[in-house]
């Protein structure tokens, strides 16, 4: 009786410690943290996503090239499990391309970014370690070449798209700012908006507005910002703790759903089969294209009608 | 017996406590907390004469600035592949 008793209680205790070794897997960094206290306006958090999307579709491309590489200078290699890796990485692409965030909260964004950025470099690694050992310096050198200009060509679109989000977003976040201070910023916002002017000047000509206000307005600015501050740190710091108590929970179900969605992945590219690899990345990359110059053309018309 | 068994059920509850609140979402109470670690971080006018408190409310508000912008030239990064 005595030993079922603790058996009993053991199970329990086991089932207790859970939550406190999923807590100390839970890794949110430097750079990811700095990344998630965009996601308190709606224009940072389509910025962030965009940039996800491109850093995966860069990988993408690279691992292409990586694939082609090997099957020119090392036909005898098996390159399943990196062509596997690869359709996952497109599979995740997908998926960050069809997010919505508009429909979303702050909250529930930032554990879905975590945990899909977080899935890309899971993704990444493997597809590194698989293909690390077949890899010469020669080879190397040879990928390095075919993608040095990527940011200039297959990535072009997507830079132009990030470019005028950052802009509309910090134009707007400026434009909150100088209301509170009670000077009028147009030309200030157009310049934003041209991409015409560094953090460093912007923060220069904050800095020399504010000295020379009278010592009225002098106070009413200190105290709106003092209290516009605290509210976005406190918003900023709810939305990180969120993260990572919830983002690497939804990783680990995400990646637990992993294999069924690459299931359904490769039966959607069954009809394209007879296609060259290549070709069919092009192809998808093109349509993005499109998609993106779209999204370039709706922040055109809407800094038009800002302006 | 009875006594282990005793002892075991309390540290069975200790941690199963610890578990919950590590996992616990922020509460109001964390809110106030951060809201004093701002108000003693935050520099008072009266600790400073008054060529020192413009420039430092000017830099504050500067920085501030800097805080609410996203560089062009930033990145995710999610690692190479090759």
């Amino acid at each position: 009786m005595v030993k079922k008793i603790f058996g009993f209680l053991l199970l329990i205790l086991v089932i207790g410690m859970l939550p406190i070794a999923i807590a100390a897997e839970e890794t949110v960094d430097e750079n990811t943290t700095r990344e998630l206290k965009a996601f308190t306006t709606p224009f940072g958090a389509q910025v962030r996503m965009l940039q996800l999307e491109k850093s995966i579709t860069r990988n993408i491309i690279v691992g292409t090239q990586v694939i082609s590489v090997i099957e020119k200078n090392h036909p005898e290699e098996d390159l399943t499990q990196a062509k596997t890796k690869l359709d996952e990485m497109e599979a995740l692409l997908e998926t960050v391309k069809l997010y919505n965030i508009n429909d979303k909260d702050s909250n529930t964004l930032v554990i879905e970014f975590v945990a899909m950025k977080k899935q890309a470099i899971v993704i990444t690694q493997e597809f590194k370690q698989i293909t690390r050992e077949i890899l010469t310096a020669e080879d190397r050198q040879e990928i390095h070449s075919k993608v040095k200009d990527l940011d200039k060509n297959q990535l072009n679109n997507i830079n132009h798209a990030i470019k005028l989000t950052i802009r509309a977003h910090n134009s707007e976040r400026i434009n909150s700012m100088f209301k509170n201070i009670g000077f009028d910023a147009n030309k200030l916002i157009q310049r934003i908006e041209e991409g015409n002017i560094t953090k460093q000047e912007v923060k220069e000509m904050t800095r020399n507005v504010y000295q020379d206000l009278n010592r009225e307005r002098k106070i009413q600015a200190w105290n709106a910002i003092k209290e516009n501050t605290t509210r976005r740190i406190i918003a900023e710091k709810a939305l990180i703790q969120r993260a990572k108590v919830q983002g690497m929970e939804r990783f680990l179900q995400m990646d637990g759903n992993r294999m069924q969605k690459l299931n359904e992945w490769m039966q959607n590219k069954t009809q394209d089969l007879n296609s060259e690899r290549f070709n069919q990345i092009t192809q998808r990359i093109q349509k993005r294209s499109e998609d993106l110059n779209n999204i370039i053309n709706n922040l055109n018309r809407r800094r038009g009608g800002m302006q | 017996m009875k006594k282990i068994a005793i002892f075991s059920l309390l540290l069975v509850m200790s941690a199963l406590l610890l578990g919950c609140t590590t996992n616990t979402p922020p509460q109001e109470n964390d809110e106030e907390k951060l809201l004093e670690e701002i108000d003693s971080t935050w520099i008072e006018e009266s600790e400073l004469e008054m060529e020192e408190i413009i420039s430092t409310e000017s830099d504050a508000i500067a920085a501030e600035t800097g805080n609410e912008i996203i560089e062009e030239n930033e990145e995710i990064e999610i690692g190479e592949m090759v």
